[in-house]
């Protein structure tokens, strides 16, 4: 074995032991405002089986590390993914619902709290309509253009839009999604503002949130939070969505709610890591 | 100093499969399998980098059980392609080795997304991240196309259809995963009018 290999090899090993080393669970205070628990939520992730990086069974154990105490797993029109994550999970642990991304031709919905696929050959209003009739909620994704395609009487029914998301980040996208947002509130005041991060294979999970006020630390509660629009979304910039009363009582909360930051160590593991692997993928196995 | 194999490969791809054919060396099912193990490794790791930013073992692991599939599905392409090629020197474990000695192309590919994902705060503009797939597919059927030549001993007429018939059969592998997972059918409905 060349001295080039060896290194590779055990740069690998030191990485991720080193990453091991340093992967803990953020500690968090349980925050309760005018007897609402407050949970941090992502409700557009994407497992494998599917285009997200990681397995469904494993998303519950990787939730508490961002910092997140309920996601529903959202593949495109399938929920396959989403029941094999949810029936994976510990009771105790975090919340995992059942959902997909209802992928039709001009808009993404995301169904939250589903049993079963819901056709995507049809309107957005008659999708949303099969979402509400499995006791689910219905979210528009990412609603900038080319997937805004929800008529008037839709935007009514909706039970939240994604205001806060990956995409916001640019300007031009952002002024698309905000004035999603306000033709959606402006028919359906009480319309849940959601935060997500649209989770694939580049993440962080999480990293636009949704924070929700639950009476019970449940599914049921979860749904019911979105569907009452008890939520206040939030992305990278630290900016948050939602109706206004709702946005003052997180205000003080802000920095307990942020996201937990990568620690240096940890970044320094990922890059050990990555560096051997392209030395690995260099010089190979074998001369 | 002389450069490991895979990059004399990637850089000379020709020349240094003339070099390994020469080798005396006993191609075998176990060593076939070192080289799509190691690219196993390599994409289920850089994966679950990117996406989770934490890389412990159990995920890690996870990862590459999973994502294996990537060079199961390569080396199912290859063994049809080295199938056709009847007068080859080689046994069938020997000729896939070499073949996969070809990745680098992808696995660099792969490597450098992960990273700009990861250790940058430059968002990536997907007609850039398409567009970039051109160089590891061009540079890869380069070196498909030597492999055919050289370590298949087949005729240029006959290795150009061998790399044709490879690069077809990879990318619609690509295309029909990317079709079931990403609901791309829906909007290529919309945007053709139906």
């Amino acid at each position: 074995m060349s001295v080039a290999r060896i290194l590779a090899v055990c740069g690998l090993a030191a990485g991720l032991a080193m990453g091991a080393l340093t992967d803990t669970v953020p500690p968090r205070d349980p925050i309760t405002i005018e007897g609402y628990q407050i949970l941090s939520g992502d409700f557009h992730v994407h497992a494998f089986v599917g285009d997200g990086g990681i397995p469904p069974w494993m998303l519950q154990g990787h939730a508490p590390h961002v910092g997140l105490d309920v996601i529903a797993i959202t593949n495109h029109n399938q929920t396959l993914a989403a029941r094999l994550g949810r029936a994976a999970a510990q009771p105790s642990g975090t919340l995992v619902l059942v959902g997909e991304e209802i992928t039709g031709r001009d808009y993404h919905l995301i169904g939250v709290g589903i049993a079963r696929p819901v056709n995507w050959d049809q309107p957005a209003r008659g999708a949303i309509a099969d979402v509400h009739a499995q006791g689910g909620v219905a979210i528009a994704a990412h609603p900038m253009h080319g997937f805004d395609g929800y008529d008037p009487a839709a935007l009514a029914e909706l039970d939240g839009v994604e205001a806060a998301h990956l995409d916001t980040l640019s300007p031009a996208m952002g002024r698309q999604f905000e004035e999603f947002y306000q033709r959606t509130v402006a028919r359906n005041p009480e319309v849940a503002a959601i935060g997500s991060s649209d989770f694939h294979t580049s993440g962080p999970m999480g990293l636009c949130r949704t924070y929700l006020f639950v009476r019970e630390r449940s599914e049921a509660g979860v749904v019911q939070a979105i569907r009452d629009g008890r939520t206040v979304g939030r992305c990278e910039s630290g900016r948050l969505w939602g109706r206004p009363e709702l946005v003052r009582l997180l205000e003080p909360y802000r920095d307990a709610l942020a996201p937990p930051d990568e620690s240096f160590a940890q970044t320094l593991a990922l890059l050990l890591v990555w560096l051997s692997l392209v030395a690995l993928a260099i010089v190979g196995l074998r001369s | 100093m002389r450069l490991p194999p895979d990059l004399r490969l990637a850089l000379s791809p020709t020349e240094t499969y003339r070099q390994l054919i020469a080798e005396p060396v006993r191609g075998t099912w176990l060593r076939a399998l070192e080289r799509p193990a190691l690219v196993a490794v390599i994409i289920g790791t850089a994966v679950t980098l990117s996406s989770a930013r934490r890389v412990p073992l159990g995920l890690v692991l996870m990862g590459i059980v999973c994502w294996s599939f990537v060079p199961l599905v390569q080396s199912l392409i290859g063994l049809v392609v080295i199938g056709r090629a009847r007068g080859r020197p080689m046994s069938v474990p020997r000729c896939l080795e070499l073949l996969f000695a070809g990745h680098l192309p992808w696995s660099l590919w792969t490597l450098v997304m992960v990273g700009l994902y990861t250790f940058t705060p430059v968002p990536i503009v997907l007609t850039a991240q398409v567009l970039s797939l051109l160089v590891p597919a061009v540079w890869t059927t380069i070196i498909v196309s030597s492999f055919c030549r050289t370590a298949l001993g087949c005729t240029p007429a006959r290795a150009r259809m061998l790399t044709v018939a490879h690069q077809a059969m990879t990318w619609t592998a690509f295309f029909a995963y990317l079709f079931l997972v990403s609901g791309i059918w829906p909007r290529m409905l919309a945007f053709v009018g139906a």
